[in-house]
């Protein structure tokens, strides 16, 4: 499984998103916030942005991406539905680096809900049996 | 945790700081026990963990509106010592300023029936809606730095609006000390917010056509303007992603200063800093700079109602008698001094769903208001009612001067999403004469009216408690939804 939500929060959305390497449960993440929004099959990958992220560990750098992929949702007017995580890497005395290119189209599908942010509520990034699970509550 | 909750009266209900471990203070509840019955035990349990940040100030409140959400509920307050306490990014939450300002005009339904549909089609090609919507306003970066400055008074310096309109804003429009530059205010924020001025957004932010349905109190209505069969405006939306992207960049901020200043958080959602320490005022600073743009977006959406009015009725605004009644903001951290048990004290005031509601006598209040109180503005669900409330000297005595601010929902929206159509929630509301006008019809299905709580019961809530009391109450005709 990529990703499923829950419903037991009241006023906003949780996603669990799964992945057997940190760049699978990234992308699946991404896709996850997305779908709260519409339906990710109806759009065409025809235009690509790339998106960086840094973040103190695995954790925050997670919560960075998907915050920046809601920036550039809005800047670029680009509704994203798939993503290549290029590069992860820790850097001595930095933190974590990642680069990725964010896949959709300017044409943007309907919408069910609008996503404002992503939120800090039972956030985690956490490894399980053979991969990682990340836990997400975002605003909406 | 509910079963923990006493009953203090009809309509108030205390949590003891015993409840559990590490709390600081108690939490006080206001409503029905209808209102109880339907709130989650884990709302109540997030109110327990705002209680357990350093410095709060008894009680931590959760007003009938209340409903489980992220860190604090929506519909609380939490205060905070100005010295002894923090400043929480997260408590505050990512709709920083967002708010509901009241037009009213001096036509009535008769006026407004006929030409109803081209009235609501002129505002929804006016107001532009939806998500990440390209305002009509083209800044500059100086230009936008002076609207994060002075907040709803660029709007009127740049002749959209009169000083009057300021006037009649919580806080005259806009905060002194707001951040413009990097570090505080992020590139990545000025660079989500500038074109998203002057745009209503998506979600739970409409703009509506109502009728004053029923006036409760003839004296107080009559100073704030407002009769039967009116005809006013309510525009309900916020600091857009400009203030989501504050909000962000302080969550991650205060996440390091948490650490930093060795603060124990149940939630981590309830990030904070010292309220005296440098990463606590820039985010208020911060914080100031999303709720000056919150006042100048609902400005300068003003300017375009009116002439969406102009153009439809064919007389100048000021004829119309499009006056702004008031202007409140329900998400939003606060500097004030309150009495607490006889003693004056400063406090950092967090509502997250809550309306200030002072009563009379205030200096913050208008002066053609003072007398009475502050309107309170209650924007109930899309479709439903709304209310027109005024603050009282129970309010300063009881919640920080504070009250409720909506409905508050009853279901979550993905079950929203999943139980409704948005097809059929416009039809319905079309069926009952309302004319509805959005980007999308799916977007309507999560504002469902049967998603949330009776805006009634809410309402009588607070005026059972009476820390806020009915003025007058309004049903909308028209919708516009992003």
């Amino acid at each position: 499984m990529e990703y499923e939500y829950s419903d037991e929060i009241t006023s906003d959305q949780l996603f669990h998103a799964y992945g057997t390497t940190l760049p699978e449960v990234f992308r699946n993440a991404g896709k996850a916030l997305f779908g709260v929004m519409s339906d990710l099959e109806e759009v065409k990958l025809e235009h690509e942005i790339e998106v960086k992220a840094e973040g103190i560990d695995e954790q925050h750098l997670l919560y960075d991406w998907l915050s920046n992929l809601l920036l550039e949702f809005e800047v670029e007017g680009v509704f994203f539905a798939d993503f290549s995580i290029n590069l992860i890497e820790e850097r001595p005395g930095e933190g974590f680096h990642l680069v990725s290119i964010a896949k959709g189209n300017k044409k943007i599908p309907e919408l069910r809900t609008h996503v404002k942010g992503v939120t800090l509520h039972r956030f985690s990034l956490e490894r399980i049996n053979n991969g990682y699970r990340a836990t997400v509550v975002v605003d909406v | 945790m509910k079963e923990k909750l006493k009953q203090q009266d009809e309509f108030r209900w205390w949590l003891d700081k015993s409840a559990r471990p590490r709390m600081n203070v108690g939490a006080k509840i206001i409503g029905s026990k209808e209102i109880i019955n339907t709130l989650e035990d884990a709302a109540v349990e997030q109110l327990t963990n705002v209680a357990t940040l350093p410095g709060p100030i008894e009680p931590v409140l959760a007003m009938p509106d209340a409903h489980w959400g992220y860190g604090l509920p929506m519909g609380a307050v939490g205060a905070f010592d100005a010295e002894e306490g923090i400043i929480s990014a997260g408590c505050t939450g990512f709709d920083i300023n967002c708010g509901v300002r009241l037009i009213r005009t001096n036509l009535s339904v008769e006026d407004v029936q006929p030409k109803l549909q081209q009235l609501v089609e002129e505002l929804f090609n006016r107001v532009p809606a939806g998500v990440g919507s390209q305002g009509k306003i083209r800044l500059s970066d100086s230009q936008f730095s002076d609207v994060i400055r002075w907040g709803a008074k660029w709007a009127i310096d740049n002749d959209r609006g009169v000083p009057a309109d300021l006037a009649h804003c919580e806080e005259g429009g806009y905060m002194e000390g707001a951040a413009m530059q990097a570090p505080q205010v992020s590139e990545k924020a000025r660079r989500r917010g500038r074109p998203q001025l002057g745009t209503l957004g998506a979600g739970n932010h409409y703009l509506e056509v109502q009728k004053v349905e029923k006036i409760f109190d003839e004296p107080v209505a009559k100073v704030f303007g407002l009769e039967k069969g009116q005809i006013v405006v309510m525009l309900h939306c916020g600091s857009r992603g400009f203030g989501h992207q504050i909000a962000t960049d302080y969550l991650e901020s205060m996440a390091v200063a948490v650490k930093k200043y060795n603060i124990w958080l149940p939630d981590q959602q309830l990030v904070c800093a010292p309220a005296n320490s440098p990463e606590g005022q820039d985010y208020y600073a911060a914080m100031k700079a999303a709720v000056n743009f919150a006042f100048c977006n609902r400005q300068v959406m003003t300017h375009w109602i009116r002439q969406g009015f102009e153009a439809v009725f064919g007389r100048d605004w000021e004829s119309l008698g499009m006056h702004l009644v008031y202007d409140v903001t329900h998400n939003i951290c606060k500097f004030e001094t309150h009495e607490v048990n006889g003693l004056k004290r400063d406090m950092y005031l967090h509502r997250k769903g809550a309306t200030r509601a002072f009563g009379p006598g205030n200096p913050k209040i208008p002066e053609d208001y003072r007398s009475v109180g502050q309107p309170v503005l209650i924007g109930g669900s899309m479709g439903t009612a709304s209310y027109v409330l005024v603050g009282t000297e129970q309010a300063m005595k009881e919640t920080f001067g504070s009250t409720c601010h909506g409905a508050g929902r009853a279901m979550s929206r993905k079950a929203a999403i999943r139980k409704y159509h948005g097809r059929d929630i416009k039809n319905a509301l079309e069926a009952k004469g309302k004319v509805v006008r959005s980007m999308g019809t799916k977007i309507l299905a999560e504002e469902a009216p049967n998603a949330y709580k009776d805006v009634h019961v809410v309402v009588d809530s607070v005026h059972g408690a009476d820390i806020s009391r009915k003025v007058a109450s309004q049903i909308p005709l028209g919708v516009v939804k992003g």
